[in-house]
């Protein structure tokens, strides 16, 4: 095992925010959080498994929250991400209908967070079905769009590593990825609406 | 909507900053009048933000399956490796506490007076067996190491010398009656403390803090150590280090 790298509030905000060694800073938030929100989890009617579910999905809210600029650190990481899992596992009881005969106590049981977070939170549904759409890709067009607009790779650097005759055969299949992935995007229009939404709160 | 791919082309390169400034300025007063264009744009954002939500999504997932590998071994339990120096401090400082506790709790159960004594005692040789001129019957004897003769002889000598009475001293330490010496030993303090002489005096005080530890009187030895300990001329400080007297100490401890 690797020296294990741990990080104060403030350092740790900025390693999320300009994406730098942000695996290192992933597993600290594993490292120093997991078990915690386990534990809420499995004591409000889930199994690990949803806990696991649970505490991933809102680690990727967490990120993208702070990438957004939509935490600035007034809470510590520890209350805002407890609050984050904790209002994502309520949503999902909700959309279980398992908190019906508590619905009452379920709004009461909402941690206080910033509206504009919970309106992300209860995008989740919208985002999940991110991850059925770009599975329609082919794999090449994946890659390529990830290693684009994800991973920021240049496409000289996207060449080395794939198989196209030169950068403007690459540059023609990127486009024509991203327009795929626009059109299954939007081929409904009422989820369209809702993804755009969902992604796009706050920017 | 308007799908025309040469506007569609041109919106890929703003999407992915590639246009100039003038070229997106002129684009930007384009979109302002062309809804169309502007929803096509729209489109293009939400698909390069279900990119990097997958991306991230992706990078998490993997990152999740080798921490639950890793928190269910219950390695993150011990936090092998800690970069805060204060931590690294204070981890060190623990173990060395906890292994000063070891040895303190050694040297308490293993500590004894006799140990103690052994550390210290040598057999006291006279000036006659330093190889020096005459000797009377007494020193004589005790050279010869004939304690009883030389304890005989004590006790015939109706005016004792301090080197007689402290040679019949050490006789009786060597028959283990301890409390006869310390008497011998005292006598002579006390004497050299009447005449405002120092005869012996050195040697009554280290061989009487001697003679109470091994009579197992560690409290009243204590204080005498201690005296020789600080007392920078005396002839046996030397002898009796800082480290010797924590250990009379814990026997001190250890007894009351």
């Amino acid at each position: 095992m690797g020296v294990i790298k741990n990080y104060s509030d403030e350092a740790l905000l900025v390693a999320i925010r300009d994406d730098v060694n942000i695996d290192d800073a992933i597993r600290y938030l594993y490292r120093n959080y997991f078990d915690g929100l386990l534990t809420y989890v499995q004591n409000n009617q889930g199994s690990r498994q949803d806990a696991e579910d649970i505490f991933q999905e809102s680690i990727v809210a967490f990120i993208q929250l702070v990438q957004q600029d939509r935490f600035r650190g007034d809470a510590s990481i520890k209350t805002f991400l407890f609050a984050i899992n904790k209002n994502t596992w309520l949503n999902e009881l909700k959309r279980r209908g398992r908190a019906g005969t508590r619905e009452a106590k379920f709004e009461t049981e909402k941690e206080t967070i910033d509206e504009g977070i919970n309106h992300f939170i209860a995008g989740r549904e919208a985002r999940a079905h991110i991850m059925v759409i770009m599975n329609k890709l082919g794999e090449g067009c994946k890659k390529i769009l990830l290693a684009f607009y994800y991973e920021n790779l240049s496409m000289k650097e996207i060449l080395q590593t794939m198989n196209y005759e030169n950068e403007q055969v690459l540059r023609n299949k990127k486009y024509k990825c991203l327009k795929q992935l626009e059109q299954l995007l939007t081929a409904d229009p009422v989820l369209a609406k809702t993804l755009k939404v969902a992604l796009q709160y706050g920017q | 909507m308007d799908n025309n791919n040469t506007y569609n082309e041109k919106l890929v390169r703003y999407l992915d900053g590639e246009l100039s400034e003038a070229e997106s300025e002129a684009l930007r007063t384009e979109l302002e009048s062309n809804t169309g264009m502007q929803d096509e744009l729209d489109n293009l954002i939400l698909a390069k933000d279900a990119i990097k939500n997958y991306g991230l999504a992706q990078k998490v997932n993997g990152i999740h399956q080798t921490m639950m590998q890793e928190i269910s071994a219950g390695t993150t339990i011990t936090k092998p490796v800690v970069r805060s120096l204060p931590k690294v401090m204070m981890r060190i400082a623990a173990a060395i506490i906890i292994l000063v506790g070891l040895f303190g709790l050694y040297q308490y159960f293993t500590i004894s007076s006799s140990g103690l004594y052994n550390d210290q005692y040598t057999a006291y040789q006279t000036a006659t067996m330093r190889g020096t001129a005459t000797a009377s019957a007494l020193e004589k004897a005790y050279s010869e190491k004939k304690y009883d003769t030389v304890i005989a002889l004590y006790t015939q000598t109706l005016n004792p010398t301090a080197n007689e009475q402290f040679l019949a001293a050490q006789a009786y330490i060597t028959k283990a009656n301890y409390d006869k010496a310390i008497i011998l030993f005292n006598a002579i303090i006390e004497k050299n403390k009447a005449d405002h002489t120092a005869i012996l005096n050195d040697d009554a005080e280290y061989y009487m803090a001697l003679s109470y530890l091994k009579d197992n009187q560690p409290a009243k030895a204590l204080p005498l150590f201690k005296k020789i300990h600080e007392d920078k001329d005396h002839l046996y400080h030397n002898k009796i280090s800082s480290w010797y007297l924590t250990k009379l100490k814990l026997l001190y401890w250890k007894n009351n």
